[in-house]
């Protein structure tokens, strides 16, 4: 970031009210907790999937149940 | 405080492959889960295929050969929802230990499934019972607004299995509803299941709530159990009215709630207005909260509306915000990027679900009707639905799509269903229980200390204590003691251990009955356990679809 960027954010900080600073605080925590669901899933799909979710599904076949 | 009682009876899905490679016919694995399990937990038999543990709980093969965990009486949401967890922490421990007996067995896999995506319209149920003093029918009106909206965060999130296409559902068992009343449970299940089973003495009714699913999520499990326990409690005070959320038709409006990962739908009420999901469960919450501190309200009442509340404020702001914590809302995320990584746009499925339907109605003619809707079918040289073809093709075209398109679709649809069954495996494998344990999601209320403890003791409170403790001290007596939910029948002794009182605090025990002497008299004892009848108390359901076939397990002939 160049000193001038970094000055205006710095005053767009600054004028920011703690409620809105909370706001994209949080906005900022959930977007990174969204990101870290979707890699960590990713994976665990890759590990998890069946070369053939057909058989897989026949397999898993209800036969009666509630 | 009031005293509550509540428990949750769950259906799994289980498959095995052999080493080899094959599927294992069910009906053998099951017996051999049966055998395994006798052999490890200390139990005291029912009258049918399963067994009472020593923590209260009850174990065994249902209808459908599928095993079934039915927690035991337990006082408060936390602890229910923590016996569900400790019966698959059993589970596992069973399967396990029938994994290294027979080496034949390359794993066996559990699920927490509700819906069937192979086609056989079936469903795996997880059902509530909550103690209620008034008749279960009569409360019906009062709760069923409260059933319908809560699946905002009580459903378990997947597809419509019913639907051709890939229909995202909060709810996927809504599909399996097809009354607002029903005394049904495997066909024509309704949004309340009106059939009195008490499991108590008279005054103790039962209510016995079908339309639930099983979940992954602790934050959705307890708040499933809590909110609806404070509502039932709320109803036998008269101290929630409920006119302002009449529901005009609750089935069209629990399928437009569970259709809505917005939660903005919102339904026709009777009093000419009309309300969301979020509305509903706001106005049940408004009046637990204004009734805590009441002498009718449980102890652990503020937790769950702190909960509660906390949960709708973030449904009402911004449903994302919750995808680390509610089973949909997880599984919604997950889809979607799936999708993506597929190259199929989550927004197209509404498209395609249309032309498979369309395609759905074309092949009814032809000697096709039966097979499933594949690419090559549709495409191929061959195609029955050419003329189809054509007509398709410009309404794809008008969306932005084209027939180069469906092949990734179809088999996005399958991946994701496998998806949705792989998402709630049991044990190390399953896909929650990986992103628990790379520590992104936030659902948790309890820990593995908890569910450990919860393997072995009763809930303290009430005659699952005592039915515990006696098991515990009991175990291994084989066919002398024979126990279901109402007592514990000592047939040598030719007396019963009264647990007909819910409440039960100490020991009873009594003399058998004529009848009951007459009856022990049989081998098999399968006359006595319909003794209960002639003593006015209902006869419990799961007896009823059990085979007295897997009493006796063969040796298992993998």
């Amino acid at each position: 970031m160049e000193p001038r960027e970094r000055n205006r954010e710095g005053r767009r900080r600054e004028q920011e009210s703690p409620a809105t600073a909370s706001l994209n605080q949080s906005l900022a925590d959930q977007r990174q907790a969204g990101s870290d669901l979707l890699a960590a899933a990713d994976e665990a799909i890759r590990r998890a999937l069946s070369a053939d979710s057909e058989a897989f599904l026949s397999a898993n076949r209800q036969e009666g149940g509630q | 405080m009031r005293e509550c009682l509540m428990g949750v009876e769950t259906e799994y899905a289980i498959s095995a492959v052999s080493r080899k490679g094959k599927s294992l016919n069910r009906q053998v694995l099951v017996q051999a889960l049966l055998r395994i399990a006798r052999e490890l937990m200390p139990h005291i038999r029912d009258f049918g295929n399963g067994m009472f543990l020593q923590n209260g709980s009850r174990f065994y093969v249902d209808s459908g050969l599928h095993p079934e965990f039915a927690t035991p009486e337990c006082s408060n949401p936390m602890e229910a929802a923590t016996h569900v967890a400790a019966g698959e922490a059993i589970l596992g421990k069973i399967i396990g230990a029938l994994e290294n007996r027979f080496p034949q067995i390359e794993e066996v896999q559990l699920f927490r499934a509700n819906v069937d995506y192979s086609g056989t319209e079936s469903s795996w149920g997880c059902h509530e019972s909550y103690l209620t003093r008034l008749n279960p029918t009569a409360i019906s009106a009062q709760i069923i607004p409260h059933l319908v909206s809560r699946v905002i965060y009580t459903g378990a999130g997947g597809f419509n299995p019913l639907a051709e296409g890939l229909a995202f559902s909060l709810s996927p068992r809504v599909a399996h509803l097809q009354r607002i009343l029903s005394d049904e449970s495997t066909r024509n299940r309704g949004i309340f299941h009106d059939k009195n089973e008490t499991l108590a003495r008279e005054g103790c009714n039962r209510l016995h709530i079908l339309c639930g699913e099983s979940l992954c999520s602790q934050v959705s499990s307890f708040l499933k159990i809590g909110t609806t326990a404070l509502v039932v409690a709320m109803i036998e005070e008269k101290a929630c009215p409920t006119e302002a959320v009449q529901l005009s038709f609750p089935l069209s409006a629990i399928r437009a709630f569970s259709s809505d990962p917005g939660c903005t739908a919102a339904a026709a009420l009777k009093n000419g207005k009309s309300a969301t999901a979020i509305e509903i469960q706001s106005h049940y919450l408004r009046y637990a909260e204004a009734n805590l501190g009441r002498k009718f309200m449980p102890e652990w009442a503020e937790s769950v509306c702190t909960e509660w509340r906390r949960i709708l404020n973030q449904l009402e702001r911004n449903p994302g915000a919750l995808d680390t914590t509610l089973d949909w809302a997880v599984k919604h995320s997950l889809f979607r990027d799936q999708a993506r990584r597929r190259g199929v746009a989550w927004e197209s499925l509404p498209h395609w679900n249309r032309v498979m339907n369309w395609l759905r109605g074309a092949l009814t003619a032809t000697e096709f009707h039966a097979m499933p809707v594949t690419a090559e079918l549709v495409l191929g040289p061959n195609s029955p639905v050419k003329n189809e073809q054509k007509i398709i093709a410009q309404y794809l075209a008008d969306a932005g799509l084209n027939w180069a398109g469906f092949a990734g679709y179809i088999n996005l649809r399958r991946e994701l269903f496998e998806i949705d069954m792989r998402f709630s495996q049991l044990g190390g494998k399953g896909i929650f229980a990986a992103l628990d344990r790379a520590g992104v999601l936030s659902h948790r209320r309890f820990g593995s200390r908890e569910i450990r403890s919860a393997m072995t003791r009763p809930p303290s409170f009430g005659r699952a204590g005592l039915r515990g403790e006696f098991v515990r001290r009991n175990a291994g007596q084989g066919a002398r003691l024979r126990c279901d939910w109402r007592g514990i029948w000592d047939i040598r002794r030719k007396r019963v251990l009264d647990l007909s009182d819910p409440f039960a605090a100490e020991e009873k025990w009594r003399d058998f009955t004529d009848l009951e002497t007459e009856r022990s008299r049989d081998p098999g004892l399968a006359e006595l356990r319909h003794l209960s009848r002639f003593r006015g108390i209902p006869e419990s359901d799961p007896f009823q679809a059990e085979d007295p076939a897997y009493i006796s397990s063969p040796d298992i002939p993998f």
